[in-house]
């Protein structure tokens, strides 16, 4: 049982840091379909500035760095350019799915890559910082979002962005801050992903966390309670089909195990359904007076 | 002007992103044209890739001129290209093989959209979601299809058996592989422009795109026009992995698509969802992916048009935003 739950929690953590950004974007009324996009430039990161300097938490931070330039291209077709929402998070998603293969291609070999020092456990049930990271980030991210007059405006620029505006916020300006603070989650949870879970980078090795991500984001309310509970049952899911699929006793194709969590997902956003309400003014530009 | 300038911080960035990879970026025009236009061969092989673009982008225009963001045209094709395969193995009069085969693939891309129109009509569920998760979900169920159910007689290969001679498209060129599918697209995108253009049940999708109250208030059913936009959009990407079926590979292999249901997107929003215009954009994709293959000997991974698209959105957003701010 310990095992499992370590291991959920390791599964766990690059999408609960993608959703915990994406808490913050989408309550103050930006959705970002790039989290893929930007989950997948920080595991490349991190594999490539790890293996270059034996540095791994020098790979998290530089991830984090650079993941957040790439949400700030984002911010500025999104929120410059008011251009829609969905649109820029694809094309978002063509340029990180694009420049990493064409990047890690050129390169070919990273030499030796440091993964992340374990700090308790071993194998696959190894903790390591970003996972203990992720798990304090969430009590934080909590107080934020409920205790301080940031959580208010930023919950506030989703629900009601004209009266915040009318109190003197820049809507734009702190829709920006929550998609750079998004893409310098993506960025460690890639590094969670390349680093952590694994020892080296492949190309489309998010295999759809992000949009996940997003899912968990609507399953858990938009909130980082929520959020942590979702990705973990999630993750459990995800570790729940590893596990069986190695068990071999079940004689079903591994197709099917691995098309799981994404059939989970789906019935749980069907069953969650119309009982969930997104911040009123999700996805729409926002013109400051 | 404005265009002229969009397109040129276009090309410099991609220049900046082939050098950064260590690679001319003249080298790799000059492979991109040779591998598009270089030879009869290359030609033939830019109409073949522009087939699947074509038909995947007009499904997605169609969706997006009403508002819904279906992302998953690459499901959808990828449920096309089962059905379409399922279909032409079964024992049918030859002369029914070929209908039967693309009609089924058809049904089976709007099936796969329906589902995320049932998710979104009857659960709230955002089809954005929705339709990029079913994406993973077909990719599964294609691998799982070809070491099941869909296995070859003979059981050796992760692949379907092939698809019976009278099931396939005939040539369009003599001595290339171009088939008849690409005339079907290039009608198809006629078809879908009459439709936005002339039919009520088209004016109905439009308006619903440019606002659901509004059309509601003016007695069109919201609901209806969702659920057959869906469908539609579904339709025809489903019926583009039937024509790579029954026009190109003639069985299915895991993985299938090139990711053609992706490009799709771009194809579609650079033709400002004009289903004309879609025959020019997936002319233009159609020619960088049969180029791609091209590129790697000047260097640079195929995946660079990936790279390529998403500067061709950015400097068609940028473009979009300078326009709209001119005025």
């Amino acid at each position: 049982m310990i095992p499992f739950l370590l291991q959920t929690l390791t599964f766990a953590t690059p999408v609960l840091l993608a959703a915990l950004g994406a808490v913050f974007a989408e309550r103050a009324g930006v959705v970002n379909i790039g989290l893929e996009g930007l989950l997948l430039v920080g595991a490349l990161v991190a594999v490539l500035v790890s293996a270059a300097t034996g540095q791994p938490y020098l790979g998290v931070l530089v991830a984090a760095l650079v993941a957040a330039a790439l949400a700030g291209v984002f911010a500025v077709f999104a929120i410059g350019m008011k251009r829609d929402q969905v649109i820029v998070g694809t094309t978002i998603n063509f340029l990180a799915l694009g420049g990493t293969g064409v990047f890690y291609r050129a390169i070919k070999s990273t030499g030796e890559v440091k993964t992340l020092p374990v700090l308790f456990g071993d194998g696959s049930t190894a903790i390591h910082g970003v996972t203990l990271l992720g798990l304090l980030l969430i009590p934080l991210a909590q107080w934020l979002l409920y205790r301080t007059r940031l959580g208010v405006m930023v919950r506030s620029a989703g629900e009601k962005p004209q009266a915040v505006a009318a109190a003197g916020v820049f809507v734009n300006r702190l829709r920006t801050v929550t998609i750079l603070a998004t893409g310098a989650l993506c960025g460690i949870g890639g590094a969670a992903l390349s680093i952590g879970i694994g020892n080296t980078f492949t190309e489309e090795m998010t295999s759809g966390r992000g949009f996940i991500a997003l899912a968990v984001v609507v399953f858990g309310r938009w909130n980082p309670l929520g959020v942590l509970t979702a990705a973990l049952l999630f993750a459990a899911a995800d570790v729940w089909q590893t596990r069986l699929q190695a068990d071999g006793k079940l004689h079903i194709p591994y197709p099917i195990f691995l098309a799981l969590p994404y059939v989970l997902t789906l019935l749980a956003l069907a069953i969650r359904g119309a009982k969930v309400k997104p911040p009123a003014h999700l996805g729409e530009p926002f013109e400051q007076g | 002007m404005k265009l002229i300038a969009c397109i040129f911080g276009g090309l410099l960035l991609l220049a900046a992103v082939i050098l950064a990879a260590k690679a001319s970026p003249l080298a790799v025009a000059a492979a991109l044209a040779r591998g598009a236009f270089g030879s009869k061969d290359s030609l033939a092989n830019t109409l073949l890739q522009t087939t699947p673009l074509l038909l995947t982008g007009l499904g997605v225009g169609l969706a997006f001129k009403g508002k819904l963001f279906n992302i998953g045209a690459e499901g959808q094709f990828l449920l096309g290209a089962v059905f379409a395969i399922w279909a032409g193995t079964q024992k049918l009069p030859a002369p029914l093989l070929l209908p039967v085969a693309l009609a089924a693939g058809a049904l089976g891309g709007a099936l796969w959209a329906g589902l995320a129109a049932a998710l979104k009509l009857w659960r709230g569920v955002q089809e954005v979601l929705s339709t990029l998760l079913l994406n993973f979900v077909a990719i599964q169920l294609v691998a799982w299809m070809v070491r099941g159910p869909l296995q070859e007689a003979v059981k050796q290969y992760p692949q379907s058996d092939k698809l019976a001679i009278p099931g396939r498209l005939a040539f369009l060129w003599p001595g290339t592989q171009l088939h008849q599918g690409f005339l079907l697209a290039l009608v198809l995108a006629v078809v879908a422009w009459a439709y936005l253009a002339k039919t009520a049940s088209g004016f109905a999708l439009r308006a619903v795109g440019a606002g659901a109250e509004a059309a509601a208030a003016a007695g069109i059913s919201v609901a209806k026009t969702t659920w057959l936009t869906f469908l539609l959009s579904g339709a025809l990407s489903g019926l583009a992995g039937a024509i790579q079926i029954c026009g190109v590979t003639y069985f299915l292999a895991d993985p299938y698509s090139k990711g053609y249901g992706y490009t799709a997107i771009a194809v579609a929003l650079l033709a400002n969802l004009s289903p004309l215009w879609t025959i020019v954009t997936a002319l233009f994709f159609g020619a960088l992916t049969a180029g791609a293959t091209e590129v790697q000997s000047a260097g640079v991974s195929s995946v660079v048009i990936q790279v390529l698209q998403a500067v061709t959105l950015f400097t068609v957003l940028a473009y979009s935003w300078l326009k709209e701010r001119g005025k």
